[in-house]
């Protein structure tokens, strides 16, 4: 099977894109740690080469009971894809003849992988299709092809957002619903038996964004994601602060967004999390950023390793100077996040707490917000 | 020294010291030392998980450090804390000895001196190799697994009184979890994973054997059979591997070569921690025995 694919690098990077898929925790570190222990073990062994990846990419007793199925079902759909790519190739492929035994594989192989081509972690393959609609799709599970699916979803959120009635109302001159009040003024003012029709209509209000977004280790995963959601951001706010945290904090202004801030920012995707901490750093350097115009966003699985009490306080200053905050959480499903007490300690000063991981819960949020 | 252990070395010398691994134990133990990583071991209760942490050190031929986790331990059980009374004996000392109560340098106050090391500290600052068994990693806080987190990760310590103290060597970490609440992803990503169930019954049989040397082998057929089927009720408490080498000893030592009804009703307490367990299996005994192929004497 391992012979179909280019090189090894490119089956352990598939059948990552596969497992996570099936909501493994699988990111880069995992692929390269099992590429390393390739590096150790005799490939030619079947068994060998099964236990080191289910060494490496299992971290639960489910995902390690179900590894091997996983990967047998894996092998076969992979199979059926590419005999059927073949099977559709008019020109016959005995002019290209295929090197029967597998690229060995090298630590250059890795490196180039990892730092040449770091936004794509997995190469394309024709697995999702068959089991699971692209909805239902994890964020970490998302495909290059997928994006344009993706960055529609985002932008309606960030529409309805953005996009906040008044409860103000402006007079229109030619469209909106009929302002029976000012009709009858004008009738009674200037004695007119023609009514000359007045309309009105609700005004927008121009919405202030706050997102606060967690780039620790754990969150590698949704980084996808997040570029296309912070990508679009400026599009729809004209006042717009973004804050990755981490244990430390880096701010980014609508006009610095222009700016390639995953490229910028230090220790981005690494370290734990302490998100009290980090609210009081921006709270402290921040505080007449709020109004009523004001929604907070925050995108963090709620892990905190920082004093309980300043995650707290942080909260509750945010909640009290905001129209509203709404806490993003893309493990509240599959880990019964509401247990950890980094978010037990904020739920209470959250007015939209939303498990997002997958589109059909971005659309969800959309109906809600 | 752990680099050079190859995977059949590390399977041969497991079962030199008595433990019978398979190849999902050698291959993780294997690729943990090679990749310095830490291994996370769950499983049911009395498996063998911490059995794995101690064998290993005896491979190493060093000593295992362990930390055993209980709800509410903190950097003071697990990193290091101060020697207080020693502390305030030094002060006392000096004045008696200079006859007034003067103003101590902290630093001498804040040495290594007064410096009690644990589990975590001491596994860092040893010059060899240690082995680090953080056990029942799931009984502890979130925070305290938080904290666990930073010091796997960068290998160094610090305490504000006195510094940084990094590694000298890094230790091989093994976590054990019995699964009473869900790990962080974010720990789980740290570590190479293993999975230990309830051993097959001819693992279990060569594990007895192992550990009880002067069995009887039909007596040992018997007790593996026995607990196979025992493990497929719906008990409150499912024995391990634990439970069926107490009773295996026991039950040599009384040099007993054949299970009965009588025998096996008497010594269910040495298998069934539960007395509910204990009146559901000791009401279905017949049935389970008639299954074993052990002989009811009714």
């Amino acid at each position: 099977m391992i012979e179909r694919f280019q090189s090894l690098t490119e089956y352990v990077t598939s059948l990552a894109g596969y497992l996570r898929a099936k909501e493994y925790l699988v990111g880069v570190d995992e692929v390269v740690s099992t590429l390393k222990s390739f590096n150790q073990i005799d490939l030619g062994d079947r068994r060998s080469f099964i236990l080191a990846m289910q060494v490496n990419f299992a971290s639960s007793s489910t995902e390690w009971e179900g590894f091997e199925t996983l990967v047998a079902e894996f092998e076969k759909e992979y199979k059926k894809g590419v005999d059927a790519t073949i099977k559709q190739e008019k020109s016959p492929s005995k002019s290209k003849p295929r090197s029967r035994s597998p690229k060995q594989y090298h630590l250059e192989d890795i490196k180039k992988w990892l730092y040449q081509q770091s936004d794509r972690d997995t190469i394309n393959t024709p697995f999702h299709g068959i089991h699971e609609s692209l909805e239902q799709r994890t964020f970490a599970a998302l495909q290059d092809q997928d994006s344009m699916m993706l960055d529609q979803v985002v932008a309606r959120l960030l529409r309805k957002l953005a996009n906040r009635s008044s409860r103000r109302w402006l007079t229109n001159q030619d469209r909106g619903i009929i302002d029976v009040r000012t009709l009858l003024r004008n009738r009674f003012r200037n004695g007119d038996e023609l009514a000359r029709l007045s309309f009105r209509r609700v005004k927008k209000e121009k919405s202030k964004l706050v997102f606060l977004c967690d780039v620790s280790r754990s969150m590698e995963l949704y980084n996808r994601f997040l570029r296309s959601l912070i990508g679009a951001m400026p599009v729809y706010f004209d006042h717009l602060e973004v804050v990755l945290f981490s244990t430390g904090i880096s701010v980014w202004s609508k006009e610095r967004l222009k700016d390639d801030l995953w490229l910028a920012t230090p220790g981005l995707w690494s370290g734990g999390t302490r998100i009290g901490h980090s609210l009081k750093l921006w709270l402290d350097q921040a505080s007449d950023w709020f109004d009523g115009r004001t929604t907070v966003i925050i995108f963090s699985d709620g892990w905190d390793t920082g004093d309980l009490e300043i995650l707290r306080h942080g909260m509750y200053r945010l909640q009290s100077r905001s129209r509203q905050v709404i806490w993003l959480n893309p493990t509240l499903k599959s880990r019964e996040s509401r247990e950890i007490s980094g978010m037990q300690t904020a739920i209470p000063y959250i007015d939209v707490l939303a498990p997002v991981y997958n589109l059909a819960t971005l659309e969800d949020l959309i109906r809600v917000i | 020294m752990t680099k050079q252990l190859q995977k059949e070395v590390i399977r041969s010398r497991l079962e030199e010291h008595s433990y019978i691994s398979d190849a999902a134990v050698t291959m993780s133990l294997f690729l943990a030392l090679q990749l310095d990583k830490p291994l996370l071991i769950e499983g049911p209760a009395g498996v063998g998980k911490t059995e794995i942490a101690k064998v290993l050190a005896k491979l190493l031929d060093t000593q295992p450090i362990r930390l055993q986790c209980y709800e509410g331990i903190d950097v003071s059980q697990a990193i290091y804390e101060w020697n207080y009374q020693h502390q305030l004996m030094f002060l006392k000392l000096r004045e008696k000895v200079s006859g007034r109560a003067e103003s101590v340098d902290e630093e001498k106050l804040y040495s290594e001196k007064f410096l009690l090391r644990r589990p975590i500290l001491q596994s860092i600052s040893t010059e060899k190799q240690s082995v680090l068994l953080i056990d029942e990693i799931d009984r502890s806080d979130e925070a305290f697994e938080s904290y666990l987190l930073e010091v796997l990760s960068d290998w160094q310590v610090t305490i504000p009184e006195i510094g940084t103290i990094h590694a000298r060597t890094k230790p091989a970490v093994v976590l054990t979890s019995n699964s009473t609440r869900e790990l962080s992803d974010a720990l789980r990503r740290r570590c190479m994973y293993l999975h230990i169930d309830y051993p097959e019954y001819e693992k279990e049989l060569s594990i007895i054997k192992a550990k009880v040397p002067d069995i009887d082998e039909q007596l040992v057929r018997q007790i593996c059979a026995f607990m196979k089927e025992l493990r497929d009720q719906d008990l409150r408490k499912t024995p391990g591997v634990a439970e069926s080498l107490d009773w295996a000893r026991s039950l040599a030592a009384m040099h007993i070569r054949d299970l009965d009804r009588e025998l096996v009703s008497s010594t269910l307490g040495l298998v069934l921690k539960d007395w509910r367990d204990q009146r559901d299996v000791g009401l279905s005994l017949s049935e389970l025995l008639e299954k074993t192929g052990v002989k009811s004497n009714l």
